[in-house]
């Protein structure tokens, strides 16, 4: 697996605090089979054009030299569309996934899907490939925007461990993955637990394991290495009946709250 | 392996019973989907097929209140499957409850 979003650059955002934390958890991810994470600290495009703050060039080489062997480390960020990006972050490719096309972005939460859209003209108008992160956890989002979202160039990243929640957040991400709409799974860790193993033994087990391989592996090693994406097949998703019961109970709780 | 006690042709009997200090309208509604479904490998089988076919009718109509009924029976439903296989089956309770966790059910 690789995991293409997380906020294991320590002291730098809300995510990992300390360098042994970071390492703590690459450890775990180690063992549990991820072979490569991409550091994507919080951004804000306003400030993309000024690059990674100098610091955390310092921070990447410290972690770099204590992560453990077995687990390979790139660089990205993930940016929040504040404002339209400066085109000139197009060229510079400081902030992008490795340095690829790729730029992993995300919005409010309440975003409209007209100030998503224009956002993404401005993305692919500055020549790079919008990575639209956890798409699920916008109020708007549905497989019919997401396919618009598509047509004007984005690729969709959703959230690994909400594919396997039952909540319905993760109703919505099941719903992209169902209509083989989502390129890639991420576990977007902030030094916890979140992991991409969970979700693969998920997808195996209900006989996706062609899902998995595209959204786990093959897509975030193509984007690493700057390659276009494969499609990844609809998926039809089958739950446990006890999983689909306490889903069910879960969102009856949830709408009389 | 022992064969299972509980007959299909008691199995309204059973439910009846296990389901007599329960809320009237729940109760009707249990007894109505298991009646709905016919025959299965056990009866604890039986109960959890009409399970997923009341949840499957609960899916379809997602934020209808109407069928807040339904969801309780499903809920009821399983567990009345497990009990059902318990009693009927214990050295099997283990993988029949395995197999309502599993992704897709083997009956």
């Amino acid at each position: 697996m690789i995991d293409l979003h997380c906020h294991l650059l320590p002291g730098v955002d809300d995510g990992s605090r300390t360098l042994a934390q970071s390492v703590a958890v690459l450890t775990r991810l180690a063992e549990q089979g991820v072979e490569a994470v991409c550091l994507t600290p919080h951004l804000l495009a306003s400030e993309a054009i000024a690059g990674t703050p100098a610091g955390h060039d310092r921070v990447f080489e410290e972690l770099k030299a204590a992560a453990p062997a077995g687990i390979s480390l790139y660089r990205g960020a993930e940016v929040m569309m504040d404002r339209p990006l400066d085109p000139r972050v197009g060229h510079d490719r400081v902030v992008t996934l490795n340095h690829t096309r790729y730029l992993l972005l995300e919005f409010p939460r309440l975003v409209t899907a007209h100030a998503v859209e224009q956002a993404l003209i401005g993305v692919t108008g500055a020549g790079l490939v919008p990575l639209v992160a956890h798409p699920e956890r916008y109020k708007c989002v549905n497989p019919t925007l997401a396919q618009r979202w598509k047509e004007l160039g984005a690729v969709l990243q959703v959230d690994g461990p909400t594919l396997i929640s039952p909540r319905s957040r993760g109703d919505r991400a099941r719903q992209l993955v169902a209509h083989g709409l989502a390129d890639i799974a991420a576990a977007d860790n902030h030094g916890d637990d979140r992991s991409l193993r969970p979700v693969q033994d998920a997808l195996v087990e209900m006989a996706g394991g062609q899902q998995a391989e595209l959204l786990l592996l093959a897509n975030p090693r193509a984007i690493l290495e700057d390659r276009p994406l494969e499609p990844v097949p609809p998926f039809a998703w089958r739950f446990s009946i006890v999983a689909r019961l306490r889903s069910l109970l879960d969102r009856a709780t949830q709408e009389r709250t | 392996m022992s064969a299972p006690s509980l007959t299909a042709e008691t199995l309204e009997r059973w439910l009846a019973g296990r389901t007599e200090r329960g809320p009237a309208a729940l109760r009707a509604r249990v007894l109505e989907h298991a009646a709905a479904v016919g025959d299965a490998a056990s009866p604890a089988e039986r109960i959890a097929l009409a399970a997923e076919r009341v949840l499957a009718i609960v899916e379809e109509h997602p934020g209808d209140r109407s069928i807040a009924l339904d969801l309780l029976a499903a809920d009821a439903l399983i567990t009345l499957a497990l009990l059902a296989e318990a009693e009927t089956a214990p050295e099997r309770l283990g993988q029949f409850a395995e197999s309502l966790l599993a992704a897709e059910r083997i009956a």
